[in-house]
This record gives structure tokens, sequence and C-alpha cells, in this order.
């Protein structure tokens, strides 16, 4: 299968119903794959209805790609088994460390911005997609804390990772703008300054304040800075899959379709003055 | 992986799991451009999702608990976390001991009521038979997982969830013993429970090649039919292998 193209929305329990019996336009799905491994359940049954009317891309958050312990080839095997049964065209997962020391976290940990993380995430990277067959994606996540012994920036670290390994950039707008406003820096410089033109897929959700620092909740709607993001973007590398993603206090349907449009109405935009162009 | 990147994890992931500092860290690894509170935010992190966690896998437990011992839930998810690892890649798997937990605080409280025990118990066993996991071993194969699973209860767990997931409240003193069947509807798959006549026990036991002759009761064979029939229409008998 191809990839996506348009906007879609994350395949979340909370919409099962609607989602089926929506007659509404909606272009994909995004689903954690790491829900759907069992073949029984209502969840993969859920799946495969899904699968008869939408592309379906996977967005998984347990590999690990930058953590210190060998790579699950249980998680891999299976994950591959999943992906060929959807027809997927690539996989994504985030430039994270997710479990460590034999302990997993679930919790998308970051890195230190160093050369030597950069290599390892890399080597692991590749060593993924040998095994899943899949190109892969990686997505820029939300980090509260630089940790200790960071010498590169986000945008250095994340180039590194992605020229090594051959991996492309699943980009999380939100996440930008979240990590911007944390650590005192401009959102559209710290967008800048990412490999932009490996974008593969997009990512657009929103955020809260949760004391003095923005927490990255995806409970709630694209803010209008973050839309202001998406369109700099769009303009500079074009048209990409994008998705709505509202993982917490998931709405009813029609109000996560209203962001669907949004980002239609913004893609369609830029569509038609990329085609002047 | 090389020594700087061991040096970061070993020093790091006992930050995260509560067993060292920020300040221990960074006397390891050097400072960070991070301020010290947004590095000690990762254990808030850490808290909160184990929290959000339970809370998802055992809403009805949670709802009990927070009704009839309040300031519990919170010290509970704390003792559990730090008690319990992980190392399944899917996070509900690490709910799968937290009715065990439970259990042994009650063995060693006897002020806690049972029928909370017994509603994680059952909340758990929901989730698994719903999810396609197996209840009782850690889902690390590709073998079929078991579709149904029978469990007698002093209280009506089944019952006391809906109600707490309703928001209606329950007295923890009556038992209300029950045979219950939780199942996975082969239509939809979703969990569902079967209240069984003694009859749709003894049909179960003699498909799960048990010893019926244990049970210490018989059923005519009209009964037993019509067991049978009960059974299938309610889909327990599609549902195929027992936990």
């Amino acid at each position: 299968m191809d990839a996506p193209v348009g906007v879609g929305i994350g395949l979340r329990q909370e919409l099962y119903e609607s989602l089926l019996s929506t007659e509404q336009a909606l272009a994909w799905l995004e689903f954690v794959p790491e829900n759907y491994f069992s073949e029984r359940g209502f969840r993969r049954r859920t799946l495969a209805r899904c699968a008869e009317r939408w592309p379906l891309i996977p967005h998984g958050v347990a590999l690990s790609i930058g953590g210190p312990d060998p790579l699950d080839q249980n998680y891999l095997a299976r994950l591959k088994a999943l992906l060929r049964a959807v027809s997927a065209p690539y996989f994504s997962d985030h430039l994270c460390f997710s479990s460590a020391l034999g302990q997993a976290f679930h919790d998308l940990l970051p890195l230190p911005f160093t050369e030597a993380a950069a290599h390892h995430a890399a080597s692991r990277a590749r060593a993924a997609m040998d095994a899943v067959e899949l190109p892969l994606l990686l997505e820029n996540i939300t980090y509260y804390a630089e940790m200790p012994g960071s010498q590169l920036s986000e945008g250095e670290f994340i180039s590194r990772v992605l020229d090594e390994s051959g991996a492309q950039l699943l980009l999380d707008i939100n996440n930008v703008y979240v990590n911007a406003r944390n650590h005192g820096r401009d959102p559209l410089t710290s967008l800048l300054e990412l490999p932009l033109e490996r974008t593969r897929q997009i990512h657009l959700a929103g955020h809260v304040g949760d004391g003095q620092r923005l927490l990255d909740n995806h409970g709630t709607s694209v803010s209008l800075e973050v839309w202001e993001l998406f369109r700099a973007v769009i303009h500079r590398i074009g048209p990409v899959p994008t998705l709505i993603e509202w993982d917490t206090d998931v709405p009813h349907l029609e109000r996560v379709l209203f962001e669907v449009r949004v980002a239609e109405q913004i893609l369609g935009e830029l569509e038609r003055g990329w085609d002047q162009n | 992986m090389g020594s700087e990147l061991t040096r970061f994890f070993a020093a790091w992931v006992p930050v995260l799991r509560g067993e060292s500092s920020v300040a221990e860290c960074r006397q390891t690894l050097g400072s960070s451009r991070s301020a010290p509170a947004d590095l000690a935010f990762y254990r808030v992190l850490m808290e909160r999702n184990a929290a959000h966690l339970l809370s998802a896998l055992f809403p009805a437990t949670r709802a009990a608990v927070i009704e009839h011992l309040p300031g519990c839930w919170l010290s509970w998810v704390a003792d559990y976390a730090r008690t319990t690892e992980c190392a399944h890649w899917n996070p509900n798997e690490w709910g799968r001991a937290f009715p065990d937990f439970i259990a042994e605080l009650a063995l060693m409280d006897e002020t806690l009521p049972a029928a909370i025990v017994e509603l994680a118990d059952y909340e758990w066993l929901n989730y698994a038979i719903g999810a396609g996991v197996d209840p009782e071993r850690a889902n690390g194969s590709t073998s079929e997982p078991p579709s149904y699973a029978v469990r007698q209860y002093d209280f009506d767990v089944p019952r006391l969830a809906r109600e707490q997931r309703r928001g209606a409240s329950w007295s923890t003193s009556q038992p209300s013993p029950v045979i219950v069947i939780v199942y996975r509807d082969p239509e939809t798959e979703h969990a569902r429970v079967y209240y069984p006549s003694r009859a749709a026990l003894l049909v179960l036991a003699e498909r799960a090649t048990l010893a019926v002759g244990r049970f210490g009761f018989e059923c005519s064979p009209e009964e037993l039919r019509s067991a049978e029939e009960e059974l299938s229409a309610s889909g327990v008998l599609g549902a195929s292998r027992h936990a």
C-alpha cells in the first residue's frame, strides 16, 4: 500500500462505535500496534473492520529505539506480522527510550543529545527496519528537560540519527511548539532547525498548561500557534499526510473531525498555491 | 553502546525509578542545560502514568477504593509502582499483578472490603478476555488465548462494577455469592458476563474434560440439553477455549 494522502485521526477505543458508523469523509487512521497484537478480542476485530474502509498506519510506542536493552525480537516479529496483515506502507515510533535495564517505563523518555546516543539510535533504527522490512519514521518527542551530557541541539541530534539510519521524520509540530516554549526558544526557529525535508508524516495535537510548563497531553484542540507552524511547514515542504492526534479526554467524533477539516483547509489553500507556483 | 551512554542510563534510570535523586545523577553525569526541577519532573510523570494506567484498567476498583477507603488509592498506586516492575512492551501487562497486590493488602488488613479484592480480579479478567490475552499468563506467545474463564465470587462483582461505573454507591458488607463466566462474545469479541445454572456448569465442565462427579450434584439429560442450548444462544459455547 502507498503512503496515505490527506488528514487522518487516531483509532481510539472511545471512537470505535462512531467511526464504524460514520459516513463522514476521512482519509486514513493511525493506530498503536501494541494494542492490537492479539489476534482475538474486540480491538483486533475493530481494526479489521476499519481496514475495510481506511488505510491503517501504525504508530508504535514501545520500540525504545534509543534504549540500552537489546531490541525485543518477539515484539518486532509480532509487529511485522501485524503490519503485513494491514498492508502498512511504513511504521513509526519515537526517537526516545521507553524501556531500560529490564524495565518498561511506558513513557517516551528523552535521550541525551550526543553523537554517541545518535549513533546508537541510528544503529537500532536500521536493525528495526531490517527486521520489519518496512521504512521507519521517527517522531520528535516532547522533552521537559534536556538530559545531562547533551552537546548537540535537538535539530542536530535528529538529523544525525536520520542521516545515519535512513529513517525519515514524523514531525510532531505540537511537540516542537511545547519544547520551544518550555525551553525559552522561538517556535519557528526551532522548527526550521529540524530536517524538515525528511518529513513523511505530520502530527498535530493539543497541549495544556501545567504550572509553569506546557504539557503535551494530546487532550485538547490544536492551538492557533501550532496551526500557524503547520502552515509554515507545509509552505516549505508541500502536502504531507497529516494526523490529528487526540488521545486523552477524547471528545465525540464530530469534534475531532472538525480539526481534520481545519487541517484539510490549510492543506487545500497551500496545495492551490503550490500548484500555482 | 559506548561507555558514555552506559553511564547515562546507569545514573538516570534510578532517578526514574525513584531510587536516586536528580542531584546524585547530576553529580555523576554533570549538569544539564535544564534546571533540576525539570529533570525531577520526570518522576512526577512516572507517577502520573502509573495512576493513569491503573485507573484505566481498574476503574470500578478505583471508584470503590475512593469511596470506601478514602486516601488509599494513590498510596496503593505508589506502592504498587515501587514494588512491581514490568518488562513487557504492553503497558496493560503492568496491571496483571495488581489484583494479587490488593489481595495481599487484604491479608494484612481485615478492614479492607473483600468485595474490592474480588472487583480487581474481575476487572483484570474482563480486560484480558476482551483484549484476547491470557488472564493467567503474560501474553508473550502467539498461542490462542482463552476465550472464557469461570469465577466464584462472594460478591456479585460484575454487577458492582457496572453500578460503580455508573457512579452508584454500594455497600461492601453484604455478600451475594455468584458463579460467573466471563467470556469473549464470538460475534462482537467483547467481554461479556454470564451467570450459569448448575446444569450449565456441568456442560462446561464436561467440555473442559473436568470430572463432573467432583461437583456433588447431577442434572437430568433434559436439563443438560437445555443448558447447552442456552450456552450456545448466549455465545458462551462459541467461545472455544477455557482459561
